[in-house]
C-alpha cells in the first residue's frame, strides 16, 4: 500500500554530505550542500510526500543508496524543478515544449528552457503540494483524462502533458517540438495544438524522417533551426550569435562526454558501482538537463568522481543484487521499475532512447546550426528500424547485457510497431534473450502487475 | 518449528481459482482447488488448507512453500514467490519431461512458453489482451449463451459450420456474438468460431517463440475440449494428454521449486 512508509535520508550521512560541493546554476547562483540537505530532509518531504513514498511499486522512487551522495543532489534537482522553472519564467525566461530524445542545445542557446512532455507531466503533478502517492497519482490521472476528453480516448498517456499546457496548469510560452517519428504523442500534439484555440504560439520543427542518403537533409534542418532560434530569441530577448550557440554546444558536449565516461566506468566495473536508479538518473542528465545544463554538468562531474572512487574500491551500489542479470532497456517513455527489477535479481545497464542523443557529440567549430542539424541526423534512435536495432545490439554487447526488454506504452503506435522487429534483430545479432512488453503506466506512480509479472518472469528466464 | 524434509507445497493464486499441490518425497501427495475471492491471501490459504486437510497435515509439517500466480505478491505464508511462467515450466517438466512447448491459458492471460529438457524457460510470450484466449473471455461468452463455462467446448464440437469472429476485445466480441445470435446463427457454430479465433491468436504468440514437440496445454482453459481441438488444428500439433488436472500445473511447479529451493538453502541434504 502507498504511504505505508516514507523514505528518510539518515542523519548519520549528514556531516559527510554537507562537506561535499554544492551545485552551480546557469543564472550564476549556487546552492550549498547544507542547503540541499535541509531541502531534502525538511522542506521536500513536507511539500512532496509522494516522492518519498517507500512503496516498492513507486515507479519514481528515489535510490536507496544514500551513501552515493550525488544521487541525493540528483533528487534535489528533480524536486526543485518546479521552483526553478517558475522563478526563471517569472524573470522572463521562456519555457518551450519540445520532443523527447532530441538535442536541447538550440533551445538553451536561444535563451529558453526546453521541457519534454514527461517533465511537463511531473511538473504539473507537483503544482499541488502536500499530496501523498495516491493523491498525486489521482491528480495526474485527472489531467490525463481531461486531455483524452479533448482529443481521443485512444491517445497515449503523453496527452496529459498537452492537457497540462492547454489547461494552463504549467506555464509554457512556445510549443516547438521536432516532428520526428519516435512517438505517437507527436501526432496527438499536432492535433491538440493545431486545432484548438489558445494563445500559446507554436512552431513545429520539421524533420526529414527518411533522411538516409539525402545530402540536403542537414541543410533542411539547419534552416528549421535558424527559424526556431529566431522565434525563441524573440521571446527571450537574447541576442544570438554563433559564439553563443557554440558556448551552449560546448557545455552540453561536456555533459555528453562525462555521461559516456560514466557509462564506460559502470559497464567495465567488476561490480556495478551504483544501482539502476542512480545510473539512469545521473547518466541521463546529459539527455535531459532538467532545466539547467550548468547544474546538470556540474553534477555529472561530481558523480563521475564518486563513481570512479567506488570502482577503484570495488564498491557495489546498494540494491544491486549479487550476480545481477544485466538488462538493457529499449523503447521510449516507459521502462521497468528499477527497484522491483533489482529485487528480482537484475540491474539495468542502458537504455536506447536516452542514450541515442548522448552518444552523438556536436562539432564545436564551423556553422553551429549545421553542426546541430548533422548531429540530429546521426541519432541512432531516429534511423530506420534495422539500423536502430543494429546500433542497439552494439550497445547490448558493449554493456555486457544478458537480456533485453523492449517496453512501450499502450497507444504508442510507433514503438509498438517496431518493438518486435528490434527485439528479434538484437536477439539474432547478439544471442541475448529479448522480450517486449506493452504497458499502460506512463505517468502512473505505481507499477502494475502486468509489467512487473513479465519483467520478473523474464529475469527468472535470463 | 521442526522441519520435515518430506513435504513441500506450491500455491498458485490466479484470477479465477487458487490452487495448491503438496509433494511428498517428490510425489504428488495432495491437491486443493478453490475459487479465488477478493482477498488473495485468504484464497491462497483456502487452497493450501484444503490440500493440507486432504493430506491430513498441518501447515507446520511443510518444509517450504512457494507462492505463484498474481497472488504471489500477497502470500505471507510462502517462503518465496516465483512467477507462474517459471512454475508452469517446472510443473510440466515434472510430469512430462519430453514437453518443450507449453500453452498456458488462465483466467486473465495466455502464455506461450518454450522450455528445455530441465524445465528451464528459454523463451516466452504473453498476451493478456482480453480476447486473446483468457478464461475470463470464455466466461463472458458462456454468459451470452447462458451455458456453463465447462460446457462451452463440448457445445462447440457439435458445430456444423464455423462462424468467423474478428473482434479483438471482449466487449466487442460479446456484441458481435449477440448480433450473430440475432441473425439466427446456431450457438454451436458461433462458439466454434470463438474457439478458432482464440486459437489463431495463440498461434500468433508462437510465431515469436516457435514450437517444438511435445506440446502441452496447461491452465484452467485446458480443460475445454473445444479449445484443445482448435489449438491442435491452428498449431498443427497434438497436445500431450495431461496426467493431472491441467489447472494444477502452476501449483505443482511451485511445489517442485519449493523442494529445490529448500535443498539449496540447506534445509535438507
Amino acid at each position: 500500500m502507498p504511504n505505508s512508509k516514507l523514505f528518510k535520508y539518515p542523519e548519520e550521512i549528514k556531516d559527510k554530505f554537507i562537506s561535499t560541493k554544492g551545485l552551480k546554476f546557469k543564472n550564476g547562483t549556487t546552492v550549498s550542500s547544507a542547503e540541499i540537505w535541509e531541502f531534502m530532509t525538511e522542506e521536500a518531504p513536507r511539500r512532496f510526500p509522494y516522492a518519498f513514498d517507500a512503496n516498492a511499486n513507486n515507479i519514481g522512487r528515489f535510490s536507496d543508496d544514500v551513501h552515493f551522495l550525488s544521487g541525493i543532489k540528483r533528487a534535489y534537482l528533480t524536486l526543485t524543478f518546479k521552483d526553478r522553472l517558475l522563478k526563471e519564467h517569472a524573470a522572463g525566461t521562456p519555457t518551450v515544449l519540445v520532443q523527447g530524445g532530441q538535442a536541447m542545445d538550440a533551445y538553451y542557446a536561444a535563451g529558453a528552457i526546453p521541457v519534454r512532455p514527461g517533465l511537463v507531466m511531473q511538473w504539473a503533478q507537483s503544482m499541488e503540494e502536500g499530496l501523498n502517492l495516491r493523491q498525486s497519482e489521482t491528480r495526474g490521472i485527472n489531467i490525463l483524462e481531461s486531455g483524452r476528453r479533448k482529443i481521443s480516448i485512444d491517445a497515449c498517456n503523453q496527452i496529459s502533458a498537452h492537457a497540462a499546457i492547454d489547461n494552463k496548469v504549467v506555464p509554457i510560452d512556445l510549443i516547438a517540438p521536432f516532428l520526428c517519428l519516435r512517438c505517437s504523442d507527436m501526432a496527438f500534439l499536432v492535433e491538440t495544438h493545431r486545432n484548438r484555440e489558445h494563445d500559446i504560439p507554436r512552431y513545429m520543427v520539421d524533420y526529414p524522417v527518411d533522411h538516409e542518403n539525402k545530402p540536403w537533409a542537414a541543410e533542411y534542418i539547419e534552416v528549421e533551426l535558424k527559424e526556431l532560434i529566431t522565434k525563441i530569441a524573440a521571446l527571450s530577448g537574447r541576442k544570438i550569435t554563433d559564439e553563443v550557440i557554440f558556448d551552449e554546444i560546448r557545455l552540453e558536449n561536456r555533459g555528453r562526454k562525462i555521461a559516456n565516461e560514466i557509462a564506460e566506468l559502470w559497464w567495465n566495473a567488476e561490480n556495478p558501482p551504483i544501482n539502476s536508479t542512480d545510473f539512469f538518473a545521473i547518466a541521463f542528465l546529459a539527455n535531459d538537463f532538467l532545466g539547467d545544463p550548468v547544474a546538470s554538468v556540474d553534477l555529472l562531474e561530481q558523480s563521475k568522481q564518486e563513481i570512479e572512487e567506488r570502482v577503484k574500491n570495488n564498491v557495489k551500489g546498494y540494491g544491486v543484487p549479487d550476480d545481477a542479470k544485466r538488462l538493457y532497456i529499449c523503447g521510449s517513455c516507459v521502462g521497468p521499475n528499477a527497484h522491483h527489477a533489482e529485487t528480482a535479481g537484475a540491474v539495468f545497464v542502458g537504455r536506447d532512447d536516452n542514450w541515442s542523443c548522448i552518444s552523438v557529440l556536436v562539432e564545436e567549430e564551423g556553422n553551429p546550426y549545421l553542426n546541430i542539424a548533422k548531429s540530429m541526423l546521426e541519432y541512432p534512435y531516429e534511423q530506420r528500424t534495422e539500423k536502430r536495432a543494429e546500433w542497439t545490439a552494439e550497445q547490448v554487447r558493449r554493456s555486457r547485457a544478458s537480456g533485453v526488454i523492449f517496453m512501450y506504452q499502450w497507444g504508442c503506435n510507433y514503438q509498438s510497431g517496431v518493438a518486435r522487429m528490434i527485439s528479434d534483430i538484437i536477439r539474432e545479432k547478439t544471442g541475448v534473450p529479448t522480450t517486449f512488453v506493452e504497458v499502460g503506466e506512463l505517468g502512473r506512480s505505481e507499477a502494475t502487475e502486468q509489467s512487473t509479472n513479465r519483467v520478473e518472469a523474464f529475469i527468472e528466464m535470463v | 518449528m521442526s522441519l520435515n524434509k518430506n513435504f513441500f507445497a506450491g500455491v498458485d493464486v490466479g484470477s479465477l481459482a487458487a490452487k495448491s499441490v503438496i509433494l511428498q518425497d517428490g510425489e504428488i501427495f495432495a491437491t486443493g482447488l478453490v475459487p479465488s475471492g477478493v482477498n488473495s491471501v485468504e484464497s491462497g490459504l483456502n487452497a493450501l488448507n484444503l490440500a493440507l486437510e486432504t493430506a491430513g497435515l498441518k501447515k507446520e509439517d511443510l518444509t517450504y512453500i512457494v507462492g505463484t500466480g498474481y497472488g504471489r505478491v500477497s502470500a505471507p505464508y510462502a517462503n518465496k514467490a516465483v512467477t507462474e511462467i517459471t512454475c508452469h515450466a517446472k510443473g510440466t517438466n515434472y510430469l512430462h519431461p519430453t514437453v518443450r512447448t507449453i500453452i498456458d491459458m488462465g483466467g486473465q492471460d495466455c502464455k506461450a512458453i518454450r522450455i528445455d529438457k530441465d524445465g528451464a524457460v528459454i523463451d516466452f510470450a504473453m498476451n493478456d489482451k482480453c480476447a486473446a484466449g483468457t478464461g475470463r473471455f470464455l466466461e463472458v461468452m458462456a454468459g451470452v449463451f447462458k451455458v456453463r463455462l465447462e460446457d462451452l467446448g463440448a457445445i462447440a464440437l457439435a458445430a456444423t459450420d464455423t462462424v468467423p469472429m474478428s473482434s479483438t476485445c471482449t466487449v466487442f466480441a460479446e456484441s458481435e456474438t449477440i448480433s450473430l445470435v440475432a441473425r439466427g446463427e446456431k450457438p454451436e457454430n458461433i462458439l466454434s468460431g470463438i474457439h478458432h479465433s482464440i486459437a489463431n491468436r495463440i498461434a500468433g504468440l508462437f510465431s515469436r517463440v516457435g514450437i517444438e514437440s511435445d506440446v502441452f496445454f496447461s491452465g484452467g482453459v485446458a480443460k475445454n475440449i473445444g479449445m484443445k481441438n482448435a489449438i491442435e488444428e491452428a498449431l498443427k500439433v497434438t497436445i500431450v494428454k495431461p496426467e493431472i488436472d491441467p489447472q494444477l500445473i502452476g501449483a505443482l511447479g511451485a511445489a517442485v521449486l519449493a523442494r529445490s529451493f529448500s535443498k539449496k538453502e540447506g534445509l535438507w541434504a
